[in-house]
């Protein structure tokens, strides 16, 4: 209302304040994105399920994950770390897809190096393009025979 | 001051009908008067009291704003997105979202003064116009990692902090419709807007400032919104101008303009929460949820409508 007195009308302060808001918005959003570099997209996924199958009678095993993207962006798995065991995806022998649509899932098995007891759970980081907030679960082992 | 003088008849009876049904509900659920509850009752009415307050100041003008749930919707998602993808910090979130939805509202307001269209139409145009922005810029989820949003979802002994954030803004408001002219102005081009203007009143001005300073408050809702879910969704915010026009109606505003005031929007945010709330806690199914707002409007515009 001081500025009214001054000739200026309501109309025409909102004018300006979302002009000058606006100058801010460009200047910060251009300033910000020189020296920080792109944006920091950050993948999201949960893991529905995640086991680690021994088989009893042969020294082999593999991981089975279900992962689905939470996220806003599209998400490819491109290295899994089991206990002390790291692989870089794909593998030999993987099934299923390490790409992951936003809203999808996937299914993966992926045959492991290392002898991993049944019964005892392990833990499992996963690595995804682009980087995750929190890629750290655990993967229970469980005896199945297969042919 | 008498508390009677500062709650008039139209803000006691929304308050007595809040009491009333709070102590009701106490009775007919004993998970409803916990700790755990009103807590929750509190953040969930959070959002639609932000809503109230807007949406009843354009009420009280003599206006109707059908956009407020797509402009908290797309508050929601500029929050997540600026956050998230551009690292915006939290001041240039809270800066850029509110000058944003400030201006959809500042456009709602010039579109009804200068073109002199029915704010119903405009406001539903906008309603469609912002949700199509929100799909078209953001169709997926977007999750939040922030610790500061983290820690503004938290509570202060039973208070949730967005709470205690809306009783500020409330505050505010209530200061700035009571006691400064623009409430004045406001209720004076609701009760007759061709009077106000014989007035010399800058009649378009204030209506436009209205409009810009209820999208203020539809900024904050959808921010607080996206405290809520730590998330954003291209669905947020829908069907809450249902909620916020129920809200003003049930807490004493005249959808014809001219009457009402915050503590009355504040009141009926509070009366409609309790109502869905309760109805959670008795198990009824959620459409039902849809048919009772319907009912609550009808009903409190019968209501009010002897008393001009």
């Amino acid at each position: 209302m001081i500025l009214q007195k001054r000739g200026l009308s309501i109309i025409s302060m909102l004018v300006i304040y979302f002009l000058i808001a606006m100058s801010i918005i460009v200047l910060y959003g251009t300033l910000h994105v020189y020296f920080e570099g792109t944006s920091s997209i950050k993948a999201s996924f949960s893991i529905y399920f995640s086991y680690i199958y021994v088989s009893p009678r042969e020294s082999r095993s593999f991981l089975s994950i279900l992962i689905t993207n939470s996220g806003a962006v599209d998400l490819r798995v491109t290295s899994i770390e089991v206990d002390k065991e790291t692989l870089k995806l794909p593998v030999e022998g993987m099934n299923g897809t390490n790409m992951v649509r936003t809203g999808g899932q996937s299914y993966i098995d992926i045959p492991l190096k290392n002898e991993y007891e049944a019964g005892k759970s392990y833990d499992l980081s996963i690595v995804t393009d682009p980087p995750a907030e929190y890629t750290k679960v655990k993967a229970i082992a469980t005896l199945k025979t297969w042919g | 001051m008498r508390i009677s003088d500062l709650l008039n008849i139209g803000e006691i009876r929304p308050l007595l009908a809040f009491v009333a049904l709070f102590l009701i509900s106490s009775f007919l659920s004993p998970y409803f008067f916990t700790q755990t509850n009103v807590s929750i009752l509190m953040g969930m009415m959070t959002v639609t009291a932000f809503a109230a307050l807007g949406g009843g100041l354009v009420i009280l003008s003599g206006g109707i704003d059908l956009s407020v749930g797509s402009q908290i919707g797309l508050a929601c998602v500029l929050t997540a997105s600026l956050l998230q993808f551009y690292n915006f910090s939290v001041e240039m979130v809270f800066f850029t979202v509110i000058s944003v939805i400030m201006f959809v509202g500042f456009m709602n307001g010039i579109v009804i003064t200068k073109w002199k269209i029915p704010a119903f139409i405009v406001t539903f145009a906008t309603m469609t116009i912002v949700r199509g922005v929100i799909y078209l810029y953001a169709p997926q989820n977007i999750p939040i990692y922030n610790p500061f949003f983290e820690s503004l979802g938290g509570n202060i002994g039973i208070f949730p902090i967005i709470f205690i954030i809306f009783g500020g803004v409330a505050f505010i408001f209530f200061i700035l419709t009571k006691y400064t002219k623009l409430g004045l102005y406001a209720s004076a081009i609701g009760g007759n807007e061709t009077a106000t203007r014989n007035l010399g009143m800058e009649v378009d001005g204030i209506k436009v400032l209205v409009y810009s300073l209820a999208s203020f408050t539809f900024a904050i809702a959808g921010i607080m919104l996206a405290v809520r879910t730590q998330s954003s969704y291209p669905l947020a915010g829908s069907g809450m101008e249902l909620d916020a026009i129920c809200s003003a109606v049930v807490g004493g505003y005249s959808l014809s303009g001219g009457e009402g005031t915050v503590i009355g929007a504040i009141a009926g945010a509070a009366l409609l929460s309790v109502i869905l709330n309760v109805m959670v806690l008795l198990n009824i199914s959620s459409f039902w949820q849809w048919v009772v707002k319907g009912v609550i409007v009808i009903g409190a515009a019968t209501v009010y409508r002897g008393r001009k």
